[in-house]
């Protein structure tokens, strides 16, 4: 038996939202709740959103940088309110160590971790 | 004001590709294999033909006249049988996006290499040292595998996990539904108790007596105890334990499963234990399906039945829901706060093994179909349908047993050291002992009257 032998694969997947409900502002309440009410446009809410929104896409580019510079065979998926990057090329400590090197932490991403069986493997 | 930002939380999307894993997946083929054949089977009958014709059973023989005679009068349906299983599972190797001209030359020879271990198992000389199929296949695919450099054309055909998912699939529709209910509950029981015992004392043992990591220590603990290298990824994954932890998991889980074939068969004869108890014991204390089936399949089809019962029913259906717990136990109480993921509980329907949906199908059908017709009907379903559906299986599980012996290359498993394989045996030990009690002492004779 072989140390460098390994007897399964591992998938990373890290999903970036642009809407993190952790990170959201408390002021930022959901239209499902106030759907029906008639009110009066709240500028400040508006303009804070649109700070918040502005931050967000910073962090999510960011992330992105930092998770390229540590390997750079992602298959990058796009979704309306996501970026999922999915690789098979990288150990999942190495992403989670460099974001956190940088400030991103458990809030900041959402990380699923596959495994696979080998060929062969009983 | 204010603004909706509820479009989120549709995490987890990537991984599942819905009705599109219906002709992806290994689990799925074997369940669409097994329930065409068992259709077929029915089919075949209600026409007033049989599958018989599709399947051949090798007699046993004393001499070659009488194995030419047999040979010769049985060439034709070896042809077909060959000719049946090498169109469905190349089907299946084209949507598995394998080669297909490949896989059908080395699905040739496997099925050549299958008839000749027959052929040998059914010796009267053979015979008479106890020399059955699944030992004899297991033994020379050990040998060539780990002697012989097999070419890359031939790997592409030996596919232990498909090959033993038919096989199960198929044993579904000789099991009658009302023996899965009947027994499915102590099966469940005699499962769980054992699984929770051995996964503590392999994760006790592991964590307070051999330091090992948490994370690494639940990996081995559900490799030992739930399903073997099906569990230990799947835990593995869910909890975020390291690569090189889940690697050396699945490298004892692959030692103790093939050493279990040998040292289960050779205690049974030794002990003298009747085919029902024996398969419940096989079905507690082996470590992987297709591992199980090879021991089990040595004492018969009592054997096999309750082997089935436990293992399928009793253990591997709860696969994903171990998962789930142990996700949520790693992030709630062992999480290092770095990454950043939820238990989630569609990991349960996840990690389901979908095969067993097949299993299920291809027995109800089946009970249903005898329950439909007379007590006549019934002794022709018998030999018309149910005994060349055995048949079928038989020969799944043969390309199973030979197809372990030759992908098992113990020089490509990853080292460990002793802490973690003092872990391991710790708990295959304790499982083996239990699974003994309980099968043989404790619930003889619900076993032997299955």
């Amino acid at each position: 038996m072989k140390k460098d032998r390994l007897t399964c694969d591992q998938r990373v997947i890290i999903i970036l939202t642009f809407y993190p409900r952790s990170a959201q502002p408390s002021s930022i309440n959901s239209l499902n709740k106030k759907k029906n009410k008639i009110s009066i446009p709240d500028t400040k809410a508006i303009k804070e959103f649109g700070r918040f929104i502005s931050e967000r896409f910073e962090q999510v580019a960011r992330m992105i940088e930092i998770l390229y510079s540590v390997n750079d065979d992602w298959v990058v998926t796009e979704k309306k309110d996501k970026i999922i990057l999915e690789t098979s090329r990288l150990d999942f400590h190495l992403a989670v160590n460099a974001l956190a090197d940088e400030g991103f932490h458990a809030k900041d991403y959402q990380l699923y971790v596959e495994y696979e069986r080998k060929w062969g493997i009983l | 004001m204010s603004i909706d930002l509820t479009s989120e939380d549709n995490s987890n999307t990537v991984r599942k590709s819905g009705w599109f894993e219906l002709i992806r997946k290994e689990d799925w083929w074997a369940v669409w294999i097994g329930l065409f054949l068992v259709l077929t089977g029915i089919l075949f009958w209600t026409t007033g033909h049989s599958i018989k014709v599709l399947t051949a059973q090798i007699p046993r023989w004393t001499d070659f006249q009488t194995l030419g005679g047999a040979l010769s009068s049985h060439a034709g349906s070896t042809i077909l049988l060959f000719v049946t299983y090498l169109i469905l599972f190349s089907i299946t190797a084209a949507f598995l996006r394998i080669k297909v001209g490949q896989f059908a030359a080395g699905f040739t020879l496997l099925f050549i290499i299958s008839v000749a271990i027959n052929i040998f198992s059914s010796w009267g000389w053979a015979q008479q040292y106890n020399l059955e199929a699944p030992i004899v296949a297991l033994a020379i695919g050990l040998i060539a595998g780990n002697l012989i450099p097999l070419s890359g054309w031939f790997s592409s055909a030996l596919r232990t996990e498909l090959y033993v998912k038919v096989g199960i699939v198929l044993l579904g529709a000789t099991l009658p539904f009302t023996l899965i209910i009947q027994a499915g509950p102590v099966a469940f029981l005699q499962a769980t108790v054992i699984a929770v015992i051995t996964f503590f004392v392999i994760y006790f043992a592991g964590t307070r007596w051999f330091g090992l990591d948490k994370h690494f220590a639940a990996t081995l603990g559900v490799g030992g105890s739930v399903c073997g290298v099906s569990a230990a990824i799947a835990v593995g994954g869910a909890i975020k334990a390291k690569k090189e932890h889940v690697s050396i998991s699945i490298s004892l889980v692959v030692i103790w499963a093939v050493a279990a074939i040998f040292l289960l068969t050779f205690l049974i004869k030794l002990l003298g234990i009747p085919a029902g108890p024996a398969g419940a014991w096989i079905g507690t204390s082996e470590f992987a399906d297709a591992a199980g089936v090879t021991a089990a399949s040595s004492f018969g089809d009592h054997a096999l039945n309750s082997f089935t019962l436990i293992k399928v029913i009793g253990r591997d259906i709860f696969i994903g829901v171990w998962a789930f717990i142990l996700a949520f136990i790693s992030i709630t109480f062992w999480e290092n706060k770095k990454s950043g993921t939820k238990a989630d509980a569609s990991e349960i329907w996840h990690r389901f093994p979908k095969f067993i949906i097949g299993f299920f199908a291809a027995s109800i059908l089946l009970t249903i179909f005898i329950a439909a017709n007379s007590a006549s009907g019934r002794a022709v379903i018998n030999t018309d349908v149910i005994a060349p559906i055995k048949e079928f299986r038989t020969w799944a599980f043969t390309f199973t047993f030979l197809s372990i012996g030759l992908t098992t290359r113990f020089k490509e498993l990853t080292s460990f050291g002793w802490r973690p394989f003092a872990a391991f045996s710790t708990g295959a030990v304790v499982n083996i002992i239990l699974g003994y009690v309980l099968s043989v002492l404790v619930l003889q004779n619900f076993w032997a009257s299955l």
